[in-house]
C-alpha cells in the first residue's frame, strides 16, 4: 500500500507540475508575442480605417494576420458609430473574420458555441444576426439561446414578441429579471404587437411583464393601456403599470398614479410612491406625507425617501 | 516476556496505531481535495462566463437589479475610513446605499466621516433590531443621499453588522470588512446570480484575494502585485486554494458552507429571519451560513447559495507570524464553536447533503485533520528511530502530506491561470508556484500549530477577539 501511495503521489505531482510549467511557458510566449501583435494590430487598424474611407490600404489586408485584423475590428467597433460602423462590419464580413465563429455555432461542444456567441456579440452584420437568430431558436442549451437573445436585444434585432416568447419559453409567470429585460428590449421594436398581446387571453399569465415592458416603448399611445392595467385585479400588474408610467415619464398620468397611493396592496403603494417621486408629482406631496405613517415600515421608508427627493429641504428641517 | 517488554510492546502498538489513524485521516483529506479539484475544474469548464451582453442589459435596465445595502462596520479606522467610504460610494452598481457602522471607535472615525461628507444627525427608523448594544445616533449627508452612518456603542463586528442590517432598506445586504477593497464592478458580479434567480437564491459568496503587494489608491485597487515577503505570499496560495477549489466545488454541489466575512451578499429578509450574526462566537461568518442552511432545511423551504469565482474583493493578510497565529486560531475556534452549536446536523439525513456530506467534511477538515497531521509529523521520527516504521511508510506519509499538498496548490494556480488569469505576469506565476512548494516546509506545520492554539482556546471557552495587526497598503 505504501508503495502505491508513494507512486500515486509522485505521478500526480509530476503531472500537475508539468501542466503548470506548460502554462508558465505559454504565458511567457504570450507576453513576448504581445509586442509583435500590437504592431500588427496597429497596421491592421490603419488599413481598415483607409478602407472605411474607401481609400486603398497601404498593404493588402491579407498581409496582417487574421487575429490582428480581428483585434483591430473589435477595437474600432467600440469607437465607430453610424455608417462608418456599418462599413466596418461589411469589411469584417468581406474578410471572413468571423467565419470560424459562425462555424463554431454548430459545434457539438456547448462551450465552443458559447465562445462563438460571445465573439459574434461584437459584430452586427446581417450574417451574424441570422446566425444568432438560428441559435436563439434552435440551440439545445437554454443559456446559449438566452445569450444569443441578449446579443440580438443589444443590436435591436430580436424577432417578433410571439416568436421571442415561444423560443425563450417566456410563457410562464416565473420569469426572472433577465427575462423581464428581454420583454423590455422588445418594447421599442414592437409596441403595437405587445399591446395586442395584452388583449390575447393566451398571454394573460405574462401580463405584468408586458405592461412593465410598455414603459420602455417610448410610445405614448401605450399610456392608455398602462392606465387600464393600473386597475387590474392582480397587484403585480398594477405594480408593473406604475413602473411603466414612471419610465415613460409623462406627468399627465399623475391622477391615476396618485389614486394608487391609496391602494390596499403594500407593494402597489410602494411603486406608486416611487413613480410619483420619479415624475416629481408635487401634487402627490400631501398623500405621500400621509404615507409616512403607513402601517407598513417599507411604505414609510419609501415615503420618507420620496419626500426627501421631492423636497430635499425637508431633511434639513428635521435635523 | 518481562513486564517491561510487554509495556514496550503495548507502547509500540499504540504509537503505530496512532500513526496509522493519522495517516488514514490525511489520506481522507487528500481524497476530498482531489474530488474538490475535479469538481472545481468541471465547474469552470462548464460555467457560462459573464457576457458583455449581460452588462449591457444591466446598464440599460438598471432598475431590474436588486438594490443592495453595503454594510461596513468600522472600529478605529480614522486613517482610512474616508477613502474606504469614497470607494464604496463609487462602486459600479445601479442602486446601492452604503451604511457605515461606527462600532464605538475610540479614535476620530466618526468625526472624520462627519467632516468629510458633511453628515448631519437624522432620525431613521431601524426596521429590525438585531444588535445588542445601544444605537447612539444616525447621520445622513445631503450631498450623498445613499450614505448612512450609524454610531453605536462598541460590540463586535457581528454586532455592528447586525446594527447595519437592521437599518438596511434594500432587499440585498452586502456585509464587508471596513478594510475590504471591493473591485469596482465586484458588487455587480456578485449580484449577477440574482438577476437569473427564481426566488430561491438567498446568498452569494465571491472570491477574495490578498491585497498585500498590490497598489491601492484612495481605497481602490489600481495595480495587482505579488507580496514581497513570504508569509503573505504563502497566503496568496492558500486563498487561491480555498476560493478556487474548495468554495467552487462545494457550491457546485449546493453545499457552500462559508461566505467570508470580508465580502458576502445575502437576501436581507432571510438574514433578519434567522436573527443576524451571532454575538457569542468568533466565527460568526461560518456560523451564519450554517444556521441559514439549518433554518431553511428545517422549514422545508427551497433555497440556494451561490459562489462567484471571479475576484470581487481584496483583503489585507497578516504579514507576521503573530498576526497569522491570531487569525488562524480564531478561525479554528470559530469552526469548532459552529460545529458544537449545530452538532445535531452532523450525519443527520434530515439536513440532506448538508448533514450527510458538508458537515462531516467540516469535521474532517477542522476537527480531525489538523491534529492528525501534526501528530503524524511528531510520531514519524519517533516511530522511525524506534524501528517501528518502515522507511517506505515514513516516505509515504511525507508524500501524502508535503508532495500531495504541493501538487494540489500548484494545480490551483494552474486552474487560475487557465480560467481567470489575474496573476500579472509569467514571472509572478513562477513566484507563486515557488511559494506553493516552500509553504510545505515550515509554514504548513506552523499553521497546524496555530490551529491547535484555536482548539485549546475553544476548550478553555475563551471569548476574546484576537486582533490581527495590519500594515496598510502601498500607494503611489
Amino acid at each position: 500500500m505504501a508503495a502505491t501511495v508513494i507512486w500515486g503521489s509522485v505521478i500526480f505531482a509530476a503531472l500537475i507540475i508539468a501542466i503548470f510549467l506548460l502554462l508558465v511557458a505559454r504565458r511567457l510566449l504570450g507576453e513576448r508575442r504581445m509586442t509583435r501583435e500590437s504592431k500588427a494590430m496597429l497596421a491592421a487598424t490603419k488599413d481598415l480605417l483607409l478602407r472605411i474611407q474607401n481609400l486603398e490600404p497601404s498593404a493588402p489586408s491579407g498581409q496582417s494576420s487574421k487575429a490582428a485584423r480581428m483585434h483591430a475590428v473589435l477595437n474600432l467597433a467600440r469607437l465607430l458609430r453610424g455608417s462608418e460602423r456599418v462599413k466596418l462590419m461589411e469589411l469584417a464580413d468581406e474578410d471572413g473574420l468571423f467565419g470560424s465563429a459562425l462555424r463554431d455555432l454548430t459545434s457539438n461542444k456547448p462551450r465552443q458555441r458559447a465562445q462563438a456567441v460571445e465573439l459574434l456579440d461584437q459584430f452586427e452584420s446581417q450574417k451574424c444576426v441570422a446566425a444568432l437568430r438560428t441559435v436563439m431558436a434552435n440551440d439545445p442549451v437554454y443559456e446559449l439561446r438566452l445569450a444569443a437573445a441578449f446579443t440580438l436585444a443589444r443590436f435591436g434585432r430580436l424577432p417578433s414578441p410571439r416568436e421571442t416568447i415561444s423560443q425563450m419559453s417566456l410563457l410562464t409567470n416565473e420569469n426572472s429579471r433577465i427575462h423581464l429585460a428581454l420583454f423590455r428590449a422588445l418594447a421599442p421594436l414592437y409596441p403595437a404587437q405587445l399591446q395586442a398581446l395584452l388583449r390575447d387571453p393566451a398571454y394573460h399569465i405574462i401580463k405584468a411583464s408586458i405592461v412593465d415592458a410598455l414603459g420602455w416603448s417610448d410610445d405614448l399611445t401605450c399610456l392608455a393601456e398602462i392606465e387600464r392595467a393600473s386597475l387590474d385585479a392582480d397587484p403585480e400588474v398594477r405594480c408593473a403599470a406604475l413602473r411603466a408610467a414612471g419610465q415613460l415619464g409623462q406627468p399627465e398620468a399623475g391622477n391615476w398614479i396618485i389614486a394608487r397611493l391609496a391602494d390596499p396592496n403594500v407593494n402597489v403603494r410602494i411603486q406608486a410612491i416611487r413613480c410619483a417621486s420619479r415624475l416629481s408629482l408635487s401634487q402627490a406631496h400631501a398623500q405621500i406625507e400621509a404615507l409616512s405613517n403607513d402601517p407598513s415600515a417599507w411604505v414609510r421608508c419609501r415615503a420618507d425617501e420620496a419626500l426627501f427627493a421631492l423636497q430635499p429641504a425637508k431633511l434639513k428641517a428635521r435635523i | 516476556m518481562t513486564i517491561s517488554e510487554s509495556v514496550l510492546n503495548i507502547t509500540a502498538a499504540i504509537v503505530l496505531s496512532l500513526f496509522w489513524v493519522c495517516f488514514v485521516i490525511v489520506l481522507l483529506r487528500n481524497a476530498v481535495s482531489v474530488l474538490q479539484l475535479g469538481l472545481a475544474f468541471w465547474s469552470f469548464v462548464t460555467r457560462a462566463k459573464p457576457s458583455s451582453s449581460n452588462l449591457f442589459l444591466w446598464q440599460r435596465y438598471a432598475d431590474l437589479s436588486l438594490p443592495v445595502s453595503v454594510i461596513a462596520p468600522a472600529f478605529n479606522e480614522e486613517l482610512s475610513i474616508s477613502q474606504s467610504v469614497r470607494a464604496l460610494l463609487a462602486l459600479e452598481y445601479p442602486q446601492h446605499e452604503v451604511i457605515v457602522v461606527n462600532d464605538g471607535s475610540k479614535d476620530r472615525t466618526l468625526q472624520k466621516l462627519i467632516d468629510e461628507y458633511g453628515l448631519m444627525p437624522i432620525k431613521r427608523e431601524q426596521l429590525a433590531v438585531l444588535q445588542q448594544t445601544k444605537i447612539l445616533g444616525t447621520y445622513a449627508s445631503p450631498r450623498y443621499p445613499n450614505l448612512l452612518v450609524v454610531d453605536k456603542e462598541n460590540g463586535r463586528k457581528a454586532d455592528a453588522a447586525n446594527a447595519g442590517i437592521g437599518f438596511a432598506r434594500m432587499p440585498l445586504v452586502c456585509v464587508i470588512d471596513a478594510d475590504s477593497i471591493i473591485e469596482r464592478d465586484g458588487l455587480m458580479r456578485a449580484a449577477e446570480p440574482f438577476m437569473a434567480d427564481d426566488g430561491e437564491l438567498i446568498a452569494v459568496g465571491g472570491a477574495i484575494r490578498i491585497a498585500n503587494g498590490c497598489e491601492v489608491v484612495r481605497g481602490t485597487l489600481t495595480k495587482i502585485g505579488i507580496p514581497k515577503s513570504l508569509i503573505p505570499r504563502f497566503q496568496v496560495v492558500e486563498y487561491l486554494r480555498a476560493f478556487l477549489i474548495a468554495r467552487v466545488a462545494n457550491a457546485e454541489l449546493d453545499m457552500l458552507m462559508l461566505i467570508s466575512g470580508a465580502f458576502g451578499l445575502f437576501r436581507r429578509s432571510v438574514v433578519v429571519e434567522v436573527g443576524g450574526y451571532r454575538h457569542d462566537t468568533v466565527g460568526e461568518d461560518l456560523e451564519l451560513v450554517v444556521r441559514m442552511h439549518r433554518h431553511m432545511r428545517e422549514q422545508g423551504r427551497k433555497y440556494r447559495m451561490a459562489f462567484v469565482p471571479e475576484v470581487v474583493c481584496w483583503t489585507e493578510a497578516p504579514a507576521t507570524l503573530q498576526g497569522m497565529r491570531n487569525q488562524r486560531a480564531r478561525w479554528q475556534q470559530g469552526a469548532l464553536e459552529t460545529l458544537q452549536r449545530h452538532k445535531v446536523m452532523i450525519g443527520n439525513p434530515k439536513y440532506g447533503r448538508i448533514g450527510l456530506i458538508a458537515m462531516p467534511q467540516l469535521v474532517i477538515e477542522d476537527v480531525l485533520g489538523p491534529p492528525s497531521e501534526l501528530i503524524g509529523y511528531l510520531l514519524l521520527p519517533i516511530a522511525w528511530s524506534l524501528g517501528l516504521l518502515s522507511p517506505q511508510l515514513a516516505l509515504a506519509f511525507l508524500c501524502v502530506t508535503i508532495l500531495f499538498g504541493t501538487a494540489i496548490s500548484i494545480a490551483t494556480i494552474a486552474l487560475e491561470e487557465l480560467q481567470l488569469r489575474r496573476t500579472p505576469s509569467a514571472h509572478d506565476l513562477v513566484r507563486i508556484g515557488v511559494a506553493a512548494v516552500l509553504e510545505n516546509f515550515g509554514y504548513r506545520q506552523a499553521n497546524l500549530v496555530f490551529r491547535l492554539v484555536g482548539i485549546k482556546r475553544y476548550f478553555k471557552g475563551e471569548t476574546a477577539w484576537s486582533a490581527v495587526p495590519r500594515l496598510g497598503f502601498s500607494a503611489k
